[in-house]
């Protein structure tokens, strides 16, 4: 399948900073893909330059299949919805006239915006000026902004920023359904990993301006598969057992710490314990969470 | 263009701007109508004198009114947090051209408005002194000239900074450098834009007698090399804040 977003070798370069540096995106169609990585990782610079919002100094954007240049970025963009970092909306005028000036310019019937207030559930406050919203109205006015026309595809800087926790869950249920409610791609980042955990399918782990992961978020899971932790009656006959097997163990509160195995070694492993006359327990497996596997990564790049 | 044009009008709603436009014609009227002076006064040539009143309280008004317009016309894309979603719906270049074109009706607005208020305020006073139209057509030009040079120089001001105090601020020193330097040599003039509307008027003082306190106001030769250089500034302050539009990363 094509993938929607499509970048080769992105870079930018701030004086002698390299903010983002040769980032390579593939994001499916018809999925939420969350873009992940600490702040100042390089995300929204990425977003900006996928946007054209930001020239990058080296690399190339593939939007929606097309290769983008400045002769197709805007009827590229016309598919597009984006949300990057603060929501954008004229203090003076209402959501609703707010609405209006986005629709006009994307040359999209203005009937489309009783929908996407629906879909936020701004429609209350539709005619209320702009500079009397929460944070969290214009966060979802912003969003309703993104929706207008149906794009094909969202991008969305940190859409959850500011939001109080009912807000975030909402937010979350929204963008989880929207590939199958409106078949859009969604292009999502976060700081949060659970919240990623809870939203994408795909994702994409950025620090320090590099792509440190890219894949589905299962494999990103079981890329990082944790160590088991091996109980027995006898220690002492377990040890060598699985040090004739090639396995390295250690002992840590009267069970044995064994790294992540492929499930057939761990099987003989366990199978030799045994056999020693050990006394099997107990075999736990611990499973990282997506911020240990994050943590590990980004450790990972810092030792290299 | 004309749906980039659309949005900047459905963005000055509820802006005020138009009582801007008319705000600052109305500060002449009461300004200039208050100085006329009467028929039967000891001013020879009271029309010309009128238009020779007309300029020095544009050097004081106008680049206050033209920073304030410039500045709301960019303040609110910053206040709005709105470029980086504009420039995904439309061209810089769009959004640029509608506001300058935008910019520009107010500006044309306010010198039609400030050349009819001198027109209107002669006839009212029952002036009977001829002012050729070849004047009052260069009086509205030059008018106009230095008014879209001065918001063309906001304009650029705003987009740099991405603050409207700083350019608010160089108008309010502009009017009043503007007004200082018409007292001060002629040369002085030439090197303060803010104050342009002066040494570009071809209303005069021709001679006051202080005994008989007798003022005689006449007419001079155009200056359009003065004028051409004012049109000159004007565009290139446009191609600066242009470019800064174009450049500037969001």
């Amino acid at each position: 399948m094509q993938p929607v977003i499509e970048t080769q070798e992105l870079c930018k370069v701030y004086g002698q900073r390299r903010a983002v540096d040769g980032v390579e995106l593939h994001v499916p169609e018809g999925c939420v893909y969350g873009f992940i990585g600490p702040n100042g990782a390089g995300k929204s610079t990425t977003m900006k330059m996928l946007l054209g919002l930001v020239h990058p100094t080296a690399g190339r954007v593939c939007l929606l299949g097309q290769p983008m240049t400045e002769r197709n970025r805007l009827a590229l963009l016309r598919q597009t919805g984006s949300l990057i970092e603060s929501p954008s909306g004229y203090p003076h005028l209402t959501g609703e006239e707010n609405l209006q000036v986005v629709a006009d310019l994307k040359g999209v019937p203005r009937k489309d915006i009783d929908r996407v207030l629906e879909i936020v559930d701004l429609a209350g406050d539709r005619r209320r000026k702009v500079g009397q919203y929460s944070l969290g109205m214009r966060q979802r006015l912003g969003i309703a902004m993104a929706l207008l026309g149906s794009p094909r595809l969202l991008i969305l800087d940190e859409p959850t920023n500011g939001l109080d926790p009912a807000g975030i869950q909402e937010m979350r249920d929204l963008l989880v359904h929207m590939p199958e409610r409106t078949g859009a791609t969604v292009f999502v980042s976060s700081h949060l990993l659970g919240e990623m955990e809870q939203m994408a399918e795909q994702v994409g782990i950025i620090d320090h301006g590099k792509m440190l992961f890219e894949g589905p978020l299962q494999a990103l899971q079981r890329h990082s598969r944790g160590n088991y932790r091996l109980r027995v009656l006898q220690p002492q006959k377990a040890v060598p057992a699985l040090q004739a097997r090639g396995v390295p163990a250690r002992l840590e509160k009267g069970a044995l710490t064994l790294p992540p195995l492929p499930d057939a070694a761990l099987a003989a492993a366990v199978q030799a314990v045994a056999d020693a006359g050990a006394g099997v327990v107990e075999l736990t497996a611990h499973t990282k969470s997506l911020e240990e596997i994050f943590l590990s990564l980004t450790q990972t790049r810092e030792v290299k | 263009m004309p749906r980039a044009l659309h949005a900047e009008l459905q963005k000055a709603h509820r802006r005020h701007d138009l009582a801007v436009c008319l705000l600052v014609p109305l500060v002449i009227l009461v300004w200039v109508g208050y100085s006329a002076p009467e028929v039967d006064s000891s001013t020879v040539h009271p029309f010309s004198a009128l238009f020779y009143m007309g300029p020095t309280v544009d050097a004081i008004l106008m680049p206050i009114g033209m920073a304030v317009l410039a500045t709301r016309l960019w303040d609110v894309e910053e206040k709005g947090d709105f470029p980086k979603l504009l420039y995904t719906l439309q061209s810089r270049r769009s959004l640029f051209a509608a506001k300058a074109a935008l910019g520009f009706g107010e500006v044309l607005l306010i010198a039609v408005l400030e050349t009819a208020i001198l027109l209107a305020l002669g006839w009212w006073k029952g002036y009977a002194d001829a002012v050729p139209a070849s004047h009052i057509l260069y009086h509205f030009v030059c008018t106009l000239a230095v008014c879209v040079m001065l918001f063309a120089s906001e304009l650029l001001l705003a987009v740099l900074l991405a603050n409207p105090l700083p350019a608010l601020c160089v108008g309010v020193v502009g009017a009043l450098v503007g007004l200082f330097s018409a007292f001060m040599p002629p040369i002085v003039s030439l090197f303060v834009p803010w104050g342009y509307f002066i040494p570009l008027s071809s209303f005069v003082l021709a001679s006051w007698d202080a005994d008989t306190r007798i003022a005689v106001y006449g007419m001079r030769a155009f200056r359009p090399l003065l004028l051409a250089w004012v049109v000159v500034l004007a565009a290139a302050f446009f191609a600066f804040a242009w470019r800064a539009v174009r450049e500037k990363e969001v």
